[in-house]
């Protein structure tokens, strides 16, 4: 794992933001195709652990800091509570549909659902990793 | 939305969430912005949402809310009834506690706070689901809270404590997951109403083969039977009980105190409560007859190894368990005063078993070490903590005049003719030894290793002066209550039987001697029969012995194989007897 | 077939939670069966037909049922939660042990002969 060639550099530094964009893709056309908030997260945090796992450069791990990431998590924490709260203020109850149901187009609600997990997702699974990555390549604590 | 029925249990969930939401927000801000302020949005959400519930509740009503607007049969919807809302109460009161001593222990980041309120958050979704898979939602998410929790301390122990109830409760929570498919494929839904609705008809349309195509009688039978047991085995591993509760005693002694003081007061009592919402909807007699012997064997297995124990937080754990065992038995016997008794010794037992953690937990914290048989004469040091101990102590070993006396009078009404309830007294005696083992650390002459330690530190090192008496407040808070249980029996006992089946249906008053000569007979036995064995336990001999007993500790593989063949056992149990 | 292989996933993840030694196996084993029981409600869904259960206004035809899918999408989450965090305390437990065999973990926490 110490050794990494430079085909892994290289590769892992040209597919990471094609990555990053499938996953956004993902995120964006949950409602109309298979994917959503959750997948494309899980893609989106395979792209920020891409380069940190297969980048020789010392400074492969600033694609994002952990305080940047630590941030968007909370706030898609955050948004998907409001995100809920807000069908309590359209009709009463939790994460129920506060747009009207002759709004175009339809999945708005989705749609903004899916970001908020997506930022949730990508950014949680991002960090989790990295934080175990970093840790196995710093020297031991005892 | 009906603001009368609904705005509460929407209250009682958001309140423990708003407070995580502002705790986790608060990692970015300076600790006083988010801390305290948490704890404010909580209790006074959660109360207000109690005081607002009441009125319906005391007449028998359960708050309805659906979420996302769907109903019953398609959506999943949350409700409070009686059991619920003192089972919030009893929540409230123990995690305001918990949440002072956290307070004065340490200084705990933002984000233990918000793992704290997420766990209080599901814990409340797991005492109001209406919907299986939900429920299982709910469990898991309060068990990673958990986890988080318990290896806060980052020490070895508490992260291989961690670590063990991770596997055993996901090991766990798998055959809940099978159990959940056996009843939707049964019944096509997921709403427990639904599901006893439709094990009825299947059972009646299979009886009498109303309509072509039913299926065989038997295997309905045997399906189901297989899914109760499946799901009652996974809430029982949450709850504690033997063969499934070896995580319990090394899980609460490695979390912090005020942790484990709300791990072992209420956490392990949510499962008993989701259960009981279960089994309200859904028959199945033959299952509860077993649950009396499992408490009867869960009761001496937990209270056999507490006595052997040399940690004082293991000690308390192992007797978690025991008490567990209780509390199964009188909920498995069933009928109106075998439930009574068992939400009253879920009370009595969070009080004095929070209580006690939270007392030994503070006095070892500072002492440095856990060690039964080397801690001496902390009476001169502690003597706040010293009198809410011995009230706790008191209670669990069943003393007169309160919680735990009047507990085990209830529960033997309601058992005394079940040849189990002989297990549930011989536990008694060894409750009391092993209590009266955790008082020697209060009394006689410290040694001077401790002295030392103890004369050392100022007397509030760890907080200031306020956060010391916070922490008194909520420890009065608690050992009031157990007064209260023991010297006002009857009207508690009344108030649950309200709750239990509103005011309109409440059945005819059960008339109960609390205190005749039988029963202050039966817990002047126990405490002398336990005051001798404790004298055993301390001599060196018992020492030895209980040295030797420790060694024979079941590992982590041991606990897994153990739980395996619990559930092997409860499932042969279920498909024969359903 | 289908049940063949829920069976032989479930009885595999079983065997390495048991039998293992090392954490890491273990928490592998705790994935399977948590797929296991994934492939077992997604299964049981494809009974009733097998179109994707989207509603349209010109096809028609016996679509899956999407309760099953939509569950386990949750339980999918939780256990990558879960296998999350096992792997967590697995590598801080190496770290601090420098082994991932359980049975050494915990004859390092022994208390001593007195």
């Amino acid at each position: 794992m110490r050794t990494k060639t430079d085909m892994l550099d290289v590769a892992s530094r040209k597919l990471s933001p094609y990555v990053l964009l499938f996953g956004c893709y993902l995120i964006s056309y949950g409602h109309l195709s298979p994917g959503g908030g959750f997948q494309g997260g899980v893609v989106l945090a395979s792209g920020l652990i891409l380069p940190a796992l297969g980048c020789r450069s010392e400074r492969r791990e600033d694609l994002l800091s952990n305080f940047a990431l630590s941030v968007g998590e909370t706030a898609g924490f955050v948004l998907l509570f409001l995100i809920g709260v807000s069908g309590i203020a359209a009709t009463g109850y939790f994460l129920a549909d506060p747009f009207p149901v002759t709004a175009r187009p339809h999945a708005w609600f989705i749609f903004f659902m899916n970001l908020a997990i997506g930022l949730k997702v990508g950014a949680g699974i991002g960090l989790l990793s990295l934080l175990i990555i970093r840790e196995s390549l710093e020297p031991s604590d005892g | 939305m009906n603001p009368q029925s609904e705005l509460p249990v929407l209250i009682i969930l958001f309140a423990p969430l708003i407070a995580a939401i502002l705790s986790l927000v608060g990692k970015f801000l300076p600790p006083r912005y988010s801390i305290t302020p948490a704890f404010l949005v909580w209790l006074g959400g959660s109360l207000w949402a109690i005081y607002a519930a009441a009125p319906a509740i005391l007449y028998g009503q359960s708050l309805e809310y659906s979420l996302g607007g769907w109903a019953e049969p398609y959506g999943i919807s949350l409700s409070i009834n009686g059991l619920t809302w003192i089972a919030t109460l009893t929540d409230i009161v123990i995690a305001s506690a918990a949440w002072l001593a956290t307070r004065r222990y340490t200084r705990f980041g933002a984000l233990f706070y918000f793992f704290f309120f997420m766990a209080l958050f599901s814990l409340q979704g797991v005492l109001c689901s209406r919907d299986i898979f939900n429920l299982f939602v709910w469990f898991e998410v309060l068990s990673l809270s958990s986890f988080i929790l318990i290896s806060y301390d980052r020490s070895l122990s508490s992260r291989l404590a961690a670590i063990r109830y991770l596997l055993i409760s996901s090991l766990s929570i798998t055959f809940f997951l099978i159990g959940v498919w056996i009843l939707y494929r049964l019944t096509g839904s997921l709403a427990l109403t639904e599901i006893a609705e439709g094990l009825q008809s299947l059972n009646s349309a299979a009886e009498t083969r109303a309509f072509a195509g039913a299926p065989p009688f038997a295997r309905v039978q045997s399906a189901a039977g297989l899914a109760l047991a499946l799901i009652t085995a996974a809430i029982l591993t949450r709850a504690a009980v033997t063969p499934f509760h070896t995580w319990l005693p090394d899980a609460h002694t490695a979390a912090p105190y005020p942790v484990s003081a709300l791990l072992s007061g209420f956490v392990i009592k949510a499962p008993m409560i989701a259960l009981w919402r279960i089994f309200e909807l859904i028959e199945f007699p033959q299952l509860m007859e077993g649950l009396v012997w499992l408490g009867g064997v869960t009761a001496v297995w937990g209270v056999a190894a507490a006595m052997l124990q040399k940690d004082a937080k293991k000690l308390l754990g192992y007797h978690s368990v025991s008490q567990m065992g209780y509390i199964l038995a009188a909920f498995g016997i069933g009928g109106v005063l075998g439930r009574s008794a068992a939400l009253f010794y879920i009370i009595a037992h969070a009080l004095f078993k929070s209580l006690l953690f939270l007392t030994v937990g503070h006095v070892t914290t500072r002492v440095g070490t856990r060690n039964v048989y080397k801690i001496r004469g902390l009476r001169r040091f502690f003597p706040f903590y010293t009198i809410a101990f011995l009230i706790a102590a008191a209670s669990i070993s069943g003393l007169p005049l309160l919680a735990g006396f009047t507990g085990k009078v209830l529960v033997s009404e309601a058992l005394h003719s079940h040849p189990a309830y002989l297990m549930l007294l011989a536990a008694g005696v060894g409750t009391a030894a092993s209590f009266v083992k955790l008082s020697a650390m209060f009394f006689g002459k410290a040694s001077d290793a401790h002295l030392l330690i103890l004369e050392s530190r100022p007397a509030d090192d760890r907080g200031s002066k306020t956060a010391a008496g916070e922490a008194h407040f909520g420890l009065l808070v608690i050992a009031a209550g157990c007064i209260a249980m023991g010297v006002i029996p009857h009207l508690i006992h009344h108030y649950i039987l309200l709750l239990l089946h509103g005011r309109a249906a409440l059945p005819p008053p059960i008339e109960i001697d609390w205190y005749n000569y039988a029963s202050l007979l039966k817990a002047g036995v126990s405490i002398g029969g336990g005051f001798l064995l404790a004298l055993f336990l301390l001599s060196p001999f018992g020492k030895g012995l209980a040295h030797r007993a420790r060694t024979l500790r079941v590992g982590l593989n041991g606990s897994l194989r153990m739980l395996v063949s619990g559930f092997v056992l409860v499932l042969l149990y279920g498909l024969l007897t359903y | 077939m289908d049940k063949l292989l829920v069976i032989t996933l479930f009885c595999v993840g079983l065997f390495a939670i048991l039998a293992g030694r090392s954490l890491i196996r273990k928490i592998i084993g705790l994935s399977l069966l948590n797929s296991s029981v994934v492939i077992l409600f997604i299964l049981s869904g494809r009974i009733d037909g097998i179109r994707a259960p989207i509603l349209t206004q010109t096809e028609s035809g016996m679509i899956v049922d999407p309760i099953p899918q939509a569950l386990m999408l949750t339980a999918i989450v939780v256990g990558l939660s879960v296998t999350a965090v096992g792997l967590i305390l697995a590598v801080k437990l190496y770290r601090s042990c420098g082994s991932l065999d359980i049975r050494e973990i915990e004859e390092s926490l022994d208390e001593p002969a007195e």
